[in-house]
């Protein structure tokens, strides 16, 4: 039995997978004759997360009324995975934007009670929040504004140790918590309740290096969202753009592990210092080829990353 | 009969290869080209305001012109977008269709509280008939119900006749919206659904609620599916006709999925609701030889929804319209 597991944040598939089981492949392909009919349904997309090797599979806040609705229940919906190879949802992802404004804190805490009541239903073991509204229109963040939204962060973290969950903030290059404070905001949470989980593309897109931020952070760092990107220290106005996260012409801001330039080997030799042990995810949203993108980022892990820290 | 695209030929929320690119500016500027492209010059908004409900919130926030502060944000202005959209060849937007599903979404996203429903249709509709305003366009679409096992499960609560409050209810508020909307000279009508309460024919006695002004926006796919005659439906209301949907199915509801809460998703037998234009069974040509003959002056909406491929649908529509749907004898 290996220190780590890999598990996948399932957002590339797109926002909702359509069925939990696409019952005739023909109604699909007959006519059409392309590949969409692959990408329908979570019957299949649970399959080659198993077939390539990723036991673990994370969900986005928008799946909680899906998974609701077509498999009963979050457990409805663990079990389901399960019976295709899928040993645990490990956790989500969830937001609270707005958090900034003490007035806002009433329905930020009651909208992530229900994430965490659906991640801790799912059996997942941490939620991952973006800390605070999108810095177009909201950054930058006065210092009360970020105390704010700290406080803010410190309760969901409360909450979700309660259900045995931990709770990790999750940086977003687009985020009003920012390049200029983000490491301010991690010092304002309470360790206690407040871990943090390593993007690596999205800190390298902000101009922090992933190797030094883990080698600096690791005892905050409980969890990882590994993806690539060619993108170091983007520039203030591409990054906190309207609507940053999906590029007005469409470029990738993210890659498959091994297709961008963070270095992933030196960040396994700290995994190695450090013994980090249990899940770690690989995350790549907005690939264009999600099932593409899934089997060569389990190739690099294994041929590249794999020798040095497994 | 003028002919327009509606952007609902564009299904955002499900899974696919490159799906989330949809929900870039850069993928609606391509698309408003193969539009223009597949030789339509009119296009029909879909609009949903709201950003409480997490597909909403993703859907509003990077490129897709689906509300007023999506098109500030991203295109300057109504106006600016509206001039963007005359660069590509895209001269008229023929109206904005909003859906009653959006206004309870939010509510479940956020407190639960269906007493706020009727009052966030109303504010939706309104917010709809200002960005239409701004855009210099006229005609406001309305569907009138959530679907009825959702409207079921939050206001039935298994008291008998409640469908009729209800109805009365959302007639009092359309009725209100369309005297709002005619004083900034935009008119308003209904759009059927087949997992509505006021599914085929239903809707006949609804629109007798209804002050005359606001007319009937008939979708043929959702007319056939819920087992309607879609050319008899526009023969009887043929002085009340908006704009008309031309789309397709061959869907069969064998199960009742219509009177689940998510009956555009079935879990059970067929799954295929809708299918690109001209690959089902509806009868097309008959619905627009009976517009014709009718001498109706209105949009026809032509939209593939839930289509595997846009580009590809957008120039077998074009190719089914000169061909088969309105070809000359």
């Amino acid at each position: 039995m290996g220190n780590l597991k890999y598990s996948y944040m399932t957002n590339m598939w797109g926002l909702m997978v359509r069925y939990p089981v696409a019952n005739q492949w023909g109604e699909w392909y007959e006519g059409d004759f392309g590949n969409s009919v692959y990408y329908l349904d979570w019957d299949k997309i649970l399959r080659y997360h198993v077939g390539a090797g990723f036991k673990g599979i994370e969900l986005m806040f928008h799946m909680l009324p899906y998974v609701n609705e077509y498999f009963g229940s979050p457990k409805g919906f663990a079990d389901f995975a399960k019976e295709r190879g899928i040993e645990q949802v490990t956790g989500t992802f969830s937001l609270a934007l707005g958090s900034e404004d003490r007035a806002n804190h009433p329905a930020v805490l009651a909208m992530n009670q229900k994430m965490i009541d659906f991640t801790a239903e799912l059996g997942g073991e941490n939620i991952n929040i973006m800390p605070a509204s999108g810095y177009f229109g909201h950054g930058p963040l006065s210092k009360e504004q970020l105390r704010n939204a700290a406080d803010c962060f410190n309760e969901i973290g409360r909450r979700a140790l309660d259900k045995g969950i931990v709770a990790c903030i999750h940086s977003e290059f687009w985020c009003a918590v920012n390049k200029y404070d983000l490491e301010r905001f991690i010092e304002m949470t309470d360790p206690k309740y407040a871990a943090f989980v390593l993007d690596t593309a999205q800190v390298s897109i902000m101009g922090f290096d992933p190797v030094a931020m883990y080698d600096k952070y690791h005892e905050r760092i409980k969890y990882f969202h590994l993806k690539d990107t060619n993108i170091f220290d983007a520039p203030d106005e591409k990054r906190c753009a309207a609507g940053a996260e999906f590029n007005d012409e469409g470029d990738r801001w993210f890659w498959e592990l091994g297709g961008g330039t963070v270095d992933f080997p030196g960040l396994w030799k700290l995994l190695k210092k450090y013994q980090h042990k249990g899940w770690v995810a690989v995350e790549t949203d907005g690939t264009p080829d999600p099932l593409a993108t899934l089997v060569l980022s389990k190739a690099y892990i294994d041929t590249e990353l794999a020798p040095i820290y497994s | 009969m003028k002919i327009a695209c509606s952007l609902e030929t564009v299904e955002l929320k499900s899974s696919g290869p490159s799906k989330l690119r949809l929900l870039s500016k850069g993928y609606w500027i391509e698309f408003f080209q193969w539009v223009a492209a597949a030789g339509f010059t009119a296009v029909e908004l879909p609009y949903n305001p709201f950003n409480n409900d997490p597909l909403a919130f993703e859907i509003g926030r990077c490129g897709v012109p689906i509300s007023l502060a999506a098109v500030n944000v991203k295109y300057g202005s109504p106006k600016q977008f509206r001039q963007k959209l005359a660069e590509f060849g895209i001269a008229d937007v023929s109206g904005v269709h909003v859906q009653a599903s959006d206004a309870l979404a939010e509510i479940l996203a956020t407190d639960g509280d269906t007493a706020r429903y009727f009052g966030l249709l109303e504010s939706m509709g309104r917010e709809a008939v200002g960005f239409l305003a701004d855009l210099g366009s006229t005609d406001l679409v309305v569907s009138p119900t959530p679907p009825m096992g959702l409207v079921e499960r939050c206001f039935g609560g298994g008291r008998e006749g409640w469908e009729a409050g209800f109805l009365d209810l959302t007639a009092a508020v359309l009725n209100k919206l369309a005297r709002e909307a005619k004083a900034k000279g935009v008119r308003l009508s209904v759009r059927n659904e087949f997992w509505s309460l006021l599914r085929g024919t239903a809707l006949d006695a609804f629109l007798a609620k209804l002050d005359k002004e606001i007319l009937y926006s008939p979708d043929l796919s959702h007319l056939a599916i819920a087992g309607a005659d879609p050319v008899a439906v526009l023969k009887a209301h043929q002085g009340r006709l908006a704009s008309v949907r031309f789309n397709d199915t061959c869907f069969e509801d064998v199960v009742g999925n219509y009177r689940t809460s998510h009956p555009e998703i079935p879990i059970q037998g067929a799954q295929r609701v809708f299918c690109d234009l001209g690959d089902g069974s509806v009868d097309l040509r008959g619905a627009y030889q009976a517009l014709a003959a009718a001498g109706f002056d209105g949009w026809i909406v032509f939209d593939s929804r839930m289509t595997l491929d846009v580009p590809r649908a957008l120039l077998r529509m074009r190719w089914r319209i000169d061909h088969a749907i309105a070809a000359k004898a």
